[in-house]
């Protein structure tokens, strides 16, 4: 049996084009980065019906939902990945990197932000990805 | 892409501060994950496996989060027991870190146990004795037949169907022993 998921990122188009989701990663901490992946490599493996607290959340609610979150601990702070199943089967696109301090994401508009980066995708599914690489 | 993502992840694991960031989150992430994947296999409970290993529950519920991180060895010796699965710790290559990491399933959370294990070789080995048709049976044994290079046996379906290519994964070379039925 292989893995129940591949993990893509939201990847904006252009020349040559930027991956939102590595520059969060890279950009604060080292600690928060090797949480989050680890999560993520174990999150590919692990059924969708479990993506429950404390390993992810798959179905937020209110202004995020539709989206799931990623979660991981380090360094006293929590760091969140937002993203949605999908397109195709056994996908999971990462569309927002946020924190979250006291029950609320940082930034405040992460699920917006989150919402409408998923809509463009769903759009140009295409050029819109790129499969994350874990580096 | 396997082999890219491989050479991506190392390249990454440069910084000796995120090497052990990264190395620290897939030994307490890991073992959590692990922790309650088998709980599941065996249907077990929270409390069932408290009491399998003399614990509370509460400490069952630690152990099963990857943000806890504090597993002692003689917890998880007590917890292998309870599972019937292999403890591994060694010292080993950041790549096979990485190669464990970039091929995780279902069956690597939650690894067969060792009666299943025996299950499977004794049936393997009956099908040897009898003659009896068994489905194609892989085992990979690394370096427990006396060379360095993993060996594969394969088992046949029957004598007719041995000889056709559904009844096997392809062709035997030199370091690849079948087993016949007789």
């Amino acid at each position: 049996m292989g893995s129940e998921f591949t993990f893509y990122d939201y990847f904006r188009p252009g020349s040559p084009g930027t991956n939102p989701i590595r520059d969060w990663l890279d950009g604060d901490g080292k600690t928060g980065k090797a949480a989050l992946t680890a999560r993520l490599q174990l999150l590919e493996a692990w059924p969708v019906e479990k993506w429950n607290l404390p390993y992810a959340r798959r179905d937020l609610h209110g202004n995020c939902g539709g989206l799931f979150e990623v979660r991981a601990k380090a360094s006293r702070t929590q760091w969140r990945l937002l993203g949605f199943f999908g397109p195709g089967a056994h996908e999971a696109t990462l569309v927002f990197g946020a924190k979250e301090i006291g029950d609320r994401f940082v930034p405040r508009t992460a699920c917006d932000q989150a919402q409408a980066i998923k809509a463009y995708i769903l759009e140009c599914v295409s050029f819109a990805r790129r499969e994350h690489d874990f580096g | 892409m396997t082999s890219d993502k491989h050479a991506v992840l190392m390249e990454s694991l440069r910084d000796p501060e995120y090497r052990y960031a990264f190395l620290d989150e897939h030994i307490s992430q890991g073992l959590a994950f692990q922790i309650r994947a088998l709980r599941d296999k065996n249907e077990w409970t929270q409390q069932q496996l408290a009491d399998r290993t003399g614990q509370r529950q509460e400490a069952i519920s630690q152990l099963e989060n990857p943000d806890y991180g504090r597993y002692s060895l003689t917890t998880l010796r007590k917890l292998a027991a309870a599972f019937n699965v292999a403890l591994i710790v060694h010292f080993g290559p950041f790549s096979e870190l990485v190669d464990w990491t970039l091929n995780l399933s279902q069956q690597k959370l939650a690894p067969a146990d060792y009666a299943e294990e025996m299950q499977s070789l004794r049936w393997a080995g009956l099908s040897v004795v009898s003659g009896a048709p068994a489905p194609i049976t892989l085992f990979s044994a690394a370096d427990n037949m006396g060379g360095n290079t993993p060996v594969v046996l394969y088992s046949r379906l029957s004598e007719d169907s041995a000889n056709s290519s559904s009844a096997r994964v392809g062709k035997p070379s030199d370091r690849e022993l079948t087993l016949a039925t007789v």
